[in-house]
């Protein structure tokens, strides 16, 4: 029950491939 | 392909979305994951690999064979060379790598890093289901700089039930050896854990018995499937709220207990800060694999989709990584929203959400521009946690020590 809107460490390299880290 | 031409046919499905008009702005590469072995000692019964609709490996060699290791490692560092990259991944994958000998995946990364130009420097990691690990091979790993990444889906057997050997035996007390062995021998060599939510197992309990590893990272991997395809147990928003529950678990606890990346780039995400997952947000994916033949291929998580799904015809025989980063599934990856269905792009939750993992869009006949078959999860997910940050922003401020203002 989606139309609601949702208000705007965290670097130095981000990898995204997530099947590894 | 040890430096023949690639045999496999082309897809007869592409499904990619269409790049936009406008110049051709491609991304590097810069996480590169080689095969070196394209077997596994184990057969998870929910391998979207070797249990899902691509059997592309079996026409492969088991193990990389050394021209190609030998002829990657040039790939990679003449695309290093010509992108002046500071940084590059190197992934080492299967299957289960740890086949190939720690021996070959150590010379196979020295030589990459000999190779690269000077100032670039090599993020070396393998991924492994921890069964094949001992003190002597962890030792040539750490000796040649290559970081422990551990795929588990638990902390204890009943957890890791599904993941079992070619006999059916469960891996887990070999896995606990193994994943113990890094985490009290060589910490400093210890990456992480991947886990594979199963919403049938309780979060917490999940949750707490994989901090008993000691990871210093953890990630919560959806279950691979798609529109055609879905996966197990969907529907009731299971995935969404068994993520509810472990985020509340690890916000709650009083100190970070560990860095779990799907809530950490979720919090960057809605505070607009980089963020970095393929299971969240807008940013340009700039991952490539080689397989044993030495085969150029897009990420195996396509192959979840279709057989051939991560099929380009290119291979480092022949073909440069920049010839890569024109194939359409590639390009498609790197071009943010416009790459996304319209229900997408007009979702309040675009820029954290970013239309879910690429693989888990796909629908047969409509390709890949389609909302995640885990849409109402994610944003089960996503809103939860802008909650909890919410709530959180409304606390009094006190000492960056953690002591009272």
């Amino acid at each position: 029950d989606s139309d609601e809107p949702l208000d705007l460490e965290l670097r130095e390299m981000l990898w995204g491939f997530d099947n590894s880290f | 392909m040890s430096g023949e031409a690639a045999t496999d046919p082309a897809p007869a499905v592409l499904g990619h979305p269409a790049r936009p008009p406008g110049p051709e702005t491609s991304l590097p590469f810069r996480q590169f994951i080689v095969k070196a072995h394209g077997r596994c000692n184990l057969a998870c019964t929910y391998c979207y690999l070797y249990a899902g609709p691509d059997s592309t490996w079996r026409t492969r060699p088991p193990a990389a064979p050394a021209d190609v290791l030998d002829r990657t490692a040039t790939r990679i560092a003449e695309h290093a060379r010509a992108h002046e990259l500071t940084d590059v991944a190197v992934v080492l994958h299967g299957g289960e790598p740890l086949l190939a000998g720690a021996d070959t995946l150590a010379d196979f990364t020295t030589r990459v890093r000999e190779r690269v130009p000077a100032g670039c420097a090599v993020h070396a990691t393998v991924q492994t289901n921890a069964t094949l690990l001992t003190e002597e091979r962890l030792a040539v790993l750490a000796e040649a700089g290559i970081r422990v990444g551990i795929s588990l889906d638990g902390g204890t057997a009943a957890h890791n039930r599904r993941r079992v050997d070619h006999a059916g035996r469960p891996s887990w007390p070999a896995a606990a050896r193994g994943a113990l062995l890094v985490a009290e021998r060589f910490p400093e060599s210890y990456a992480g854990v991947l886990t594979v939510v199963d919403p049938t197992l309780d979060p917490v309990e999940t949750y707490e018995s994989l901090l008993a590893l000691e990871p210093p990272a953890l990630d919560l991997l959806l279950p691979h499937g798609n529109w055609s395809a879905p996966p197990p147990h969907l529907g009731d928003l299971r995935h969404g709220d068994w993520l509810c529950a472990v985020f509340d678990r690890w916000w709650a606890a009083g100190r970070r207990e560990t860095r779990v990346r799907l809530f950490e780039e979720c919090v960057a995400l809605l505070l607009g800060l980089p963020a970095s997952t393929e299971a969240l947000g807008l940013a340009p994916f700039d991952a490539v694999v080689v397989e044993t033949d030495g085969s150029i291929e897009q990420v195996d998580s396509l192959k979840s989709a279709y057989p051939g799904a991560a099929w380009t015809g290119l291979d480092v025989f022949r073909h440069t990584f920049d010839e890569a980063l024109r194939h359409p599934g590639v390009a498609a990856r790197q071009t943010g929203a416009a790459a996304l269905a319209a229900q997408c792009r007009a979702c309040p939750l675009l820029r954290v959400c970013g239309g879910g993992h690429y693989a888990h869009r796909y629908r047969a006949g409509h390709g890949f521009q389609n909302p995640s078959v885990y849409c109402a999860d994610l944003q089960r997910f996503i809103r939860h946690a802008a909650a909890r940050l919410t709530a959180a922003a409304a606390l009094e401020p006190t000492q960056r020590d953690g002591g009272t203002p």
